[in-house]
């Protein structure tokens, strides 16, 4: 099945040739320029993994990142910027981002995180699952 | 000179080359993913699938943009670069203002604030450029602190027979008008340039109101430059 990901970035040139190129590597590739509809689609509808920009007109990444994850916890995301620094990376990571890259990012290497992000989040959901289910049978002492 | 106006401007000079540096990023950013769209579309070629032209016309025009606007972002920069050549010199306020407005573009965009110039007749002075940009930078952080998004702030000048005046206006600061927090630097930089500071809140306008004579003329300092704008 394939990789279902959000690009979300406020420079639509550049999502336009992204989601073109990730989607010829076999990924289900969605688009929006605005973090704050990029939320509610969020909200709505499933993702692997979440690509976002750091720096975009309204909400910056970092707080659309704790949004995501507040929303979505099993949610990966990746945060992706014009200037990584380690401050902002570590902020980022302590957020719960699964990594955070600098433009222009090599898409090989990006393929393969958003593989691994997908990986990661069917571990969590199942993780999440197996506790749902020790927690009804703990429920119904079983 | 004076050690704030030196730190501001060290600041202000940082702060325009980090949002400078980004924007040129972002157009190596496009460029990249088109040329790997290029080698994305070469290898499908080794593959046997059809070469399809409009498609490499538009990954051809796209880098055309991309170019257009980085060069764009490079002559702003370099312009700006020279504007402490000199440390006075003839300016055009409007091709100043324009200027200014390119610089901190991005830095507005990031608050949905648009920037925009008034159109006015050449006003022509001597001044210090870095000085007044730096000032102008200041009331446009100011003003971006307060700004609604998506009201634009306005920059317009003036030429009067004792004085040239800059107004940087946005309407939509209305109520949190007298809240603005205009940076102390302003009121030294304002100092220094021998202007005036006019603060109207009711319209959500400042003004800037420089004397058209050359104040180290007055003072009897310095040496003029007869022309500071350089390209190189």
């Amino acid at each position: 099945m394939a990789e279902r990901v959000l690009l979300v970035d406020d420079e639509k040139d550049f999502l336009d040739v992204m989601q073109e190129r990730l989607s010829a590597r076999g990924m289900d590739v969605s688009i929006e320029t605005s973090p704050e509809k990029a939320l509610e689609r969020i909200a709505s509808e499933m993702f692997d993994a979440l690509i976002l920009d750091l720096q975009m007109p309204g909400i910056d990444g970092m707080a659309a990142l704790k949004s995501a994850k507040k929303m979505r916890p099993e949610l990966q995301v990746i945060l992706l910027t014009g200037h990584a620094s380690l401050e902002k990376g570590v902020e980022a990571i302590k957020l719960g981002a699964m990594d955070f890259i600098e433009k222009p990012a090599d898409l090989e290497a990006l393929s393969d995180k958003i593989k691994r992000a997908k990986q990661n989040k069917m571990l969590i959901v199942e993780k999440m699952n197996q506790e749902k289910i020790m927690d009804m049978l703990r429920r119904f002492g079983v | 000179m004076n050690e704030d106006i030196t730190y501001t401007g060290l600041g202000f000079f940082g702060k325009v080359t980090a949002s400078i540096s980004h924007e040129l990023k972002n157009r190596m950013a496009v460029i990249n993913e088109q040329a790997g769209l290029l080698e994305d579309l070469v290898l499908m070629a080794e593959r046997g699938a059809s070469t399809d032209f409009e498609r490499l016309k538009r990954v051809s025009n796209a880098v055309k943009q991309q170019v257009a606007r980085g060069d764009r972002v490079l002559q702003n920069m370099n312009r700006f670069a020279h504007s402490v050549d000199h440390s006075h010199c003839m300016v055009e306020i409007g091709s100043l203002l324009d200027m200014i407005a390119a610089l901190a573009a991005r830095q507005a965009g990031l608050k949905g604030v648009p920037l925009e110039v008034v159109p006015a007749a050449p006003a022509v002075l001597t001044t210090a450029p870095f000085m007044l940009m730096n000032l102008i930078w200041l009331c446009i952080e100011s003003f971006l602190s307060v700004s609604k998004s998506g009201n634009a702030i306005e920059l317009m000048c003036a030429k009067q027979k004792e004085m040239t005046t800059i107004s940087i206006g946005n309407a939509s600061v209305d109520g949190k008008a007298k809240d603005v927090d205009w940076k102390p630097a302003a009121s030294v930089l304002a100092s220094a340039l021998g202007a005036e500071l006019v603060w109207d809140y009711r319209k959500g306008l400042m003004t800037i109101r420089l004397p058209n004579t050359d104040m180290r003329r007055v003072s009897g300092r310095g040496r003029q430059d007869e022309n500071c704008r350089k390209e190189e």
